[in-house]
């Protein structure tokens, strides 16, 4: 049989964004009979070739228009609209490093994506990349820079135009790379350490000196003094040049060195031992928050297995290509985010996902990097070079978490601007002020004034927020929860709704067919018509349909003049009968279904099925029942928001019979038959009665994800997701959405209780240095022992847990039997 | 700095995720919507030839595509501006 193809191309109307562009490329990739598809950013087209005796052409058109972009065809002999191109040379260039198939689709997917580029010939002979380049459009210097972070060197064979800017300065990014572990060295080897272990060395020695010969005691614990306090001095004027006075360190300087100057060198050496100990400390608890999350990394191999035929060679992870083929065996790590190609086996995705139970995956499953390949060998196609894998993102993603700061810690900085300023002022007033206006000794009031600058010092304050935060970003981060930042950790405990949007979110976004319900066939007969009538749709629906019948083993007969009704049904002639299978609605159009029949329609609908109707004319033979089942621990973590004190909704464009079913099934309010536009019209509203957060798949909630004050992002593996939302949960898990709440309120009541332990300690040690009951190293004292409480406070969060997950995932009722 | 501006489409979350970029790097961005605008797509057209939502322009040089594919580019476009400030 000779295809008979055509070449038809439409202006699609509605087609201007990118993700609509994919979903129309998935549709047409759906539809037998279709090649050589291209969609075209800059005309806004879609061109194919089309075997119109496997799918006819109303059929595309009709898809299209259900998917709610209107075609306009085009004429077959498409007409560029000429751009004035008025320097538009060919260049040649042989492209070093373009010596495999998936780097020339490389060059060539960038190349298409540069404006002002045509005539586009790469020669798998020669290693050369041909093309006519718009110069105005873009530059030489453009292409040939993008080629070079591509990792590809060219070289012109075409003589260089006269002109050209500055090639030499062509910046060259250097590929974002997974961030070594750390090799932490032993604490006393550090800076710090060496400080801590020496000047207490000095103070030790000076103390013993003091029995023998109390004089050189003093030039110790001078030295010692002196040491401690030369590094805070120099970064307390490195900080003062940056405009910032008041520093800790130069508290803490101003303190020591006055301790000396009024003879009480001792007390100035016990002071910047303690810091010296407090900034030890502090560092020791910021490497130990940060380790988790470098651990990850580490976790990574370091080298792969590729196949090249019948053998295979070992390679470094990052000389890996898209589109290679990798061995994994059991035991293994896996190399890099792909595709599994052949094999079966349990694969622990915890370093990704945090989640520690191993999943079976087979061929077409996604692996990510860094997981372990427990029992099966598995063959896997590359998806991902090594820096955009999923674990050297989201590593990448929390560092610049924990960089940020959170709204408490902003504060907390604006704070001690003024707050230490106003120490020192104090310190200052009651050193000078009793002895000069009132003829007090000056003595005991310049050490009263030194000591206060001490208890002044705002370091634990300080510390205690980020120290909680990136605590409490790595526990979480291990859990499968992505926090982009502070503000977002500081807010999501605060919210009064959540609003939960329903298909691939609450449920698993796989309608799964529950019911075939004959009413005038054989069961098998149902099925197998329907699958027949439903092949090549991509509806959801459809596809459930379709799969049902093949798990079901059915042979699907041939399917002529398939049509599509958008949002009402799918014809087709079939064995040489007009077939439809189409909604009730749908059916209740075209004949008068049986009362009982509607009354089981109802009956289903209201157990949170959706019902279509199988048709011969007007005949119904038919009724099939689908049910999009909502995930496993779905209703338990609503009830776990509830009982945290938060209002759940559930947000659906589904039928409100359907949605209202699920949510009452689950327990939450529901508001159902939402266009797009209106879910932001509901996350405003919720807006003006308080904070309100959003969970969607990140892709078509994305602007309900950043409208809302905190956009959560299920199951968000995609770049779109991890890139436009607050929070991604790694696991396709709705306990992740409580178990974040109850991170975000931990880890506030831990910083709130840091805070007040801080500013309580203070308070007690003003008094009672004002009083003449404590001394300047009690003083100090205080001040090291809150950072180290405040510390070691904060990094009780690592270990926080969450609610353990329910033991087991509560059976859904299916009260009707699979087949009626 | 060059001028950056942003062509976009309601609805859209690939262009949600290219401003999130812009913002996360500190770009500022002038906002353009497309989508009913006559203006603005003829000086999308103008620039960049280009239909489909986002497109980037920094300076004179245009980016678009889905954002897994320009995301790349992005990053290092805003990376070398971010090393000239």
């Amino acid at each position: 049989m000779t295809a008979t193809r055509t070449h038809v191309e439409y202006f699609v109307d509605g087609m201007d964004c990118a993700s609509c562009v994919q979903k129309v490329e998935r549709m047409v990739a759906t539809l037998p009979g279709t090649a050589d598809v291209k969609t075209s950013f800059t005309k806004q087209t879609l061109h194919l070739s089309l075997d119109e005796s496997r799918t006819p052409r109303h059929t595309l058109e009709k898809n299209l228009k259900a998917l709610g972009y209107t075609p306009n065809p085009l004429t077959p002999a498409p007409t560029p609209p000429a751009p004035p191109s008025v320097s538009a040379p060919t260049l040649e260039y042989f492209v070093d490093g373009m010596d495999c198939a998936s780097c020339v689709q490389k060059v060539e997917r960038m190349v298409a994506t540069l404006p002002g580029t045509t005539d586009v010939k790469t020669s798998f002979a020669k290693q050369t990349l041909r093309l006519t380049l718009d110069e105005s459009r873009t530059s030489r210097h453009t292409l040939e820079t993008n080629l070079k972070n591509l990792g590809y060197a060219p070289s012109a064979l075409t003589p260089p135009a006269p002109t050209l800017d500055d090639a030499a300065n062509a910046p060259h990014s250097a590929p974002v790379s997974v961030p070594p572990a750390i090799h932490a060295k032993p604490w006393y080897a550090a800076g710090q350490g060496r400080l801590v272990v020496s000047s207490g060395a000095l103070l030790a020695l000076a103390f013993l000196f003091s029995f023998i010969e109390p004089r050189l005691a003093t030039v110790g614990y001078v030295a010692a003094t002196l040491l401690g306090t030369w590094p805070l001095a120099r970064k307390a004027s490195a900080s003062a040049r940056l405009g910032d006075p008041f520093s800790i360190n130069m508290l803490v300087s101003i303190a020591a060195i006055g301790a000396v100057l009024i003879g009480q060198a001792p007390e100035g050496a016990v002071v910047v031992f303690f810091f010296a100990i407090g900034e030890l400390l502090e560092g020791v608890a910021a490497g130990k928050a940060r380790a988790g999350i470098q651990a990850l990394a580490a976790l990574a191999p370091k080298t792969a297995l590729v196949l090249h035929g019948d053998h295979q060679h070992e390679v470094p992870v990052d000389q890996l290509e898209i589109g290679q083929q990798v061995l994994v065996r059991p035991g293994d790590r896996v190399p890099s985010d792909g595709t599994i190609l052949t094999g079966t086996s349990s694969v622990d995705d915890s370093p990704v996902t945090g989640e520690s139970v191993p999943v079976t995956k087979t061929v077409g499953d996604p692996v990510y990097a860094g997981s372990i390949n427990t029992d099966g060998a598995l063959t896997v196609r590359v998806d991902k070079t090594a820096a955009d894998n999923t674990i050297a993102r989201i590593i990448h993603l929390v560092e610049e978490a924990e960089s940020s700061k959170a709204p408490t810690a902003r504060f907390i900085d604006r704070f001690s601007r003024v707050y230490t300023p106003g120490v020192v002022l104090v310190a200052a007033l009651v050193a000078v002020v009793p002895p000069l206006l009132f003829g007090a000794q000056w003595y005991p009031w310049i050490y009263k004034g030194i000591s206060l600058l001490l208890i002044g010092c705002p370091c634990a304050l300080v510390l205690s927020v980020p120290a909680a935060v990136t605590s409490a970003i790595s526990a979480g981060t291990r859990r499968g929860l992505l926090i982009k930042g502070g503000a977002a950790l500081e807010t999501i405990g605060r919210v009064t709704t959540i609003a939960f949007d329903k298909t691939g979110t609450l449920t698993a976004g796989k309608p799964r067919v529950t019911n075939v319900i004959p009413l005038d066939a054989a069961p098998n007969d149902v099925l197998r018509l329907a699958a027949a009538v439903e092949t090549g749709s991509n509806h959801p629906l459809a596809l459930a349909i379709v799969q049902h019948a093949k798990t079901e083993g059915l042979t699907l007969p041939g399917a002529q003049n398939a049509q599509a009704l958008p949002g009402r049904a799918a014809t087709a002639l079939i064995e040489g009968r007009s077939l439809a299978v189409g909604s009730p609605r749908y059916a209740a159009e075209t004949t008068r279904l049986p009362a009982d029949t509607l009354a089981s329609i109802a009956a289903l609908e209201a157990q949170g099925r959706t019902v279509v109707v199988l048709m011969d004319g007007p005949r119904p033979l038919g009724l099939i029942a689908l049910r999009d089942e909502p995930r496993p621990d779905a209703s338990a973590a609503i009830q776990d928001l509830k009982a945290l004190g938060i209002r759940p909704l559930m947000l659906t464009g589904d039928n409100a019979r359907t949605g209202a079913a699920i949510a009452a099934d689950l327990g939450l309010d529901v508001q159902a038959e939402l266009l797009p536009e209106d879910k932001l019209n509901v996350i405003q509203h919720l807006k003006t009665t308080g904070r309100v957060a959003m969970v969607g798949d990140g892709i078509n909630d994305a602007p309900a994800l950043a409208l809302s004050d905190v956009g959560i992002a299920m199951g968000g593996g995609t770049e779109v997701a991890l890139e436009t939302a607050d929070v991604a949960l790694l696991q396709g898990r709705v306990s992740g959405v409580p178990n974040l709440v109850r991170l975000s309120r931990a880890t506030m009541s831990n910083i709130r209780l840091n805070i007040a332990f801080a500013l309580g300690l203070k308070l007690i040690f003003l008094i009672t240095t004002l009083l003449g009951y404590t001394n300047l190293w009690m003083a100090i004292l205080a001040d090291t022992g809150a950072t180290a409480i405040v510390t070691a406070n904060a990094l009780r969060l690592l270990s926080w847990k969450g609610q353990p997950q329910p033991a087991q995932a509560a059976p859904r009722p299916t009260s009707t039997p699979a087949r009626a | 700095m060059p001028e950056i501006t942003v062509y976009t489409v309601p609805n859209c979350a690939d262009c949600a995720a290219v401003k999130a970029l812009l913002t996360r790097h500190g770009a500022a961005f002038t906002e353009r919507n497309v989508r009913g605008d006559p203006d603005a797509l003829a000086e999308l057209l103008r620039r960049a030839n280009v239909r489909i939502a986002p497109v980037v322009m920094i300076g004179e040089q245009a980016y678009y595509g889905p954002f897994d594919t320009v995301k790349h580019h992005l990053t290092a476009a805003l990376t070398v501006l971010e090393a000239r400030l």
